[in-house]
């Protein structure tokens, strides 16, 4: 395997017993390292870990010291997002982690990305205040996210600036530290259409750093930023490269990847291939019931879920729009809208697929076949949208719809 | 009883049907499928939505293809709707031997629409 070596190398290497890799790496003191069955991975420019006894002798104010000291584990740097497993056995892969906070956090992520956030939100908060600074962060980031959900917007808040605060303070940290909190502050702000940290660094800084799936989830992340940007081409660039490579062996990354490339494709008006990364999504998805991400993106697959989803799968649907409207009320709460309008508020998600497309250039007859639906049905949605907005115009919804 | 809001456009009584919405609380009109439907001026100029395809006549004040009535150089939108009269020559109902050539003058005709007395 590229850039791992098996514990017996590693015991080789720093002239102890391979029990006793066995032994940190269960103890997560090893960066990085994954168990594959009974034994471990280690990565290979890992150090050999320090005797702790000695590290919690140092003093407390010595930054550096604490830097060192306080573990970086990147085994539960949201273990879940950076695990290979085969859909379908999403819950076993969980189970398959070492005890303690990976997969706690884990299992936390699979509650979050299966639509179930109160359980997610449960799971996390013993490690918000966690040594662990992998730990601690994968802790806020789904805290903030699941509580957006559930609509407990101050916890959500705390947790967000809990993710700006660990980056301002990543700055005189190790490269590990700032690439981990470098990514879980973008994570936090692009999905939420936040500005980004004055503090980040350039991503090409931080990527290389991060294990692989993650680096496949920093890139969705990087995606979703250029598609903010109006950059659709880029940004499916992006995706079609990181699916070439590994990303697509990692899941979650895999479904949000192909998910910010329905957004592109529907931007470059190329409905086939929107429809193409849509259902590779879903299928990876669906044997889990891996539905938040389709919720969460609802109103930027310009009306791919209503057209492709609905007719075959009616209940996950329903269920997807009961994500959209709960993720959608926490975000709007979370978010400044540049208008000032609670778009989403006011429409239901039917016309905002429409009136989205329509914001796009669509004709009403294209719209009609897209979303599998009459002419007339798409003229009362484009009839009633600007009403509720108090507009006059179709080209006034750009201002609504793309923002 | 509906809830209905008249309007008159450059000659032409309409009812429009309302519906109350729950999400915004506003009265949102229900506006007719003029397509299927059609209703015309005295003058013979079809009443549109304003968010109907254009048609193969449509421009933009710049001169390009447009999307909609409603970016439609030739359609005038009534004030406070969703509804206007397409003024396009080629669009007037009249009957075949008295339909009228275009040119570039016709093209140019951009009347200014009626009072259209909002009645409530």
């Amino acid at each position: 395997m590229q850039n791992y070596q098996s514990s017996r190398d590693a015991a080789k290497k720093w002239g102890v017993s391979e029990r006793r890799i066995n032994q940190y790496c269960s103890e997560g003191r090893i960066p990085g390292a994954q168990r594959f069955g009974k034994s471990w991975a280690i990565p290979v420019d890992a150090e050999k870990p320090g005797d702790p006894r000695r590290s919690r002798q140092r003093p407390e104010s010595a930054p550096t010291q604490t830097a060192a000291g306080a573990v970086l584990d990147h085994a539960n740097l949201m273990p879940l997002m950076n695990t290979a497993f085969t859909p379908g056995r999403c819950r076993e892969a969980v189970e398959a982690m070492a005890a303690g906070p990976q997969r706690d956090i884990a299992l936390a992520e699979y509650h979050y990305f299966s639509g179930r956030p109160e359980e997610a939100a449960k799971e996390v908060e013993p490690y918000l205040s966690s040594p662990d600074i992998s730990a601690r962060l994968s802790a806020c980031l789904v805290y903030a996210y699941s509580n957006l959900s559930i609509g407990q917007i101050p916890r959500a808040k705390f947790a967000l600036n809990e993710l700006k605060s660990s980056l301002a303070a990543a700055g005189g940290q190790s490269p590990q530290f700032q690439a981990a909190s470098a990514f879980i502050a973008s994570t936090g702000a692009v999905l939420l259409h936040l500005p980004l940290p004055e503090e980040m660094p350039e991503a090409s800084s931080f990527l290389p750093l991060l294990p692989p799936g993650l680096r496949a989830f920093a890139l969705y992340v990087q995606a979703h930023y250029l598609y903010l940007k109006e950059e659709y081409a880029y940004s499916a660039g992006i995706v079609e490269a990181a699916l070439a490579m590994d990303a697509s062996r990692y899941p979650i990354p895999a479904i949000y990847l192909h998910l910010v490339a329905v957004m592109d494709y529907m931007s470059l008006k190329q409905p086939d291939r929107a429809k193409k990364h849509l259902l590779t999504a879903w299928g990876i998805a669906r044997p889990d019931d891996l539905i938040e991400g389709f919720g969460e993106h609802h109103g930027l697959l310009g009306a791919m879920l209503e057209a492709v989803i609905k007719p075959k799968w009616p209940e996950d649907f329903k269920r997807i729009i009961d994500i959209t409207y709960r993720f959608s009320s926490g975000w709007r709460r979370v978010h400044n809208p540049i208008t000032g309008h609670d778009v989403a508020d006011d429409l239901t998600t039917t016309e905002f697929a429409a009136a989205m497309l329509a914001a796009r250039g669509w004709t009403n007859q294209e719209i009609a076949q897209h979303m599998n639906i009459s002419a007339h049905t798409v003229k009362r949605y484009i009839s009633t949208v600007p009403q509720k907005l108090g507009i006059h115009q179709r080209q006034e919804l750009k201002k609504y719809m793309l923002k | 009883m509906k809830k209905t809001r008249r309007y008159s456009i450059e000659g032409v009584q309409l009812e429009i049907p309302l519906h109350y919405d729950e999400l915004t609380g506003k009265e949102i009109e229900i506006i007719p499928d003029f397509i299927e439907n059609p209703v015309y001026t005295p003058e013979g100029c079809p009443v549109l939505f304003t968010g109907e395809d254009a048609c193969e006549y449509g421009e933009s004040p710049g001169g390009t293809p447009c999307i909609d009535c409603g970016a439609c150089r030739f359609y005038r939108q009534m004030p406070g709707t969703l509804i206007g009269v397409c003024g396009h020559q080629q669009k007037r109902h009249i009957s075949s031997t008295d339909k009228v050539q275009p040119t570039k003058e016709d093209d140019k005709d951009e009347k200014t629409i009626g009072s259209g007395n909002i009645k409530f």
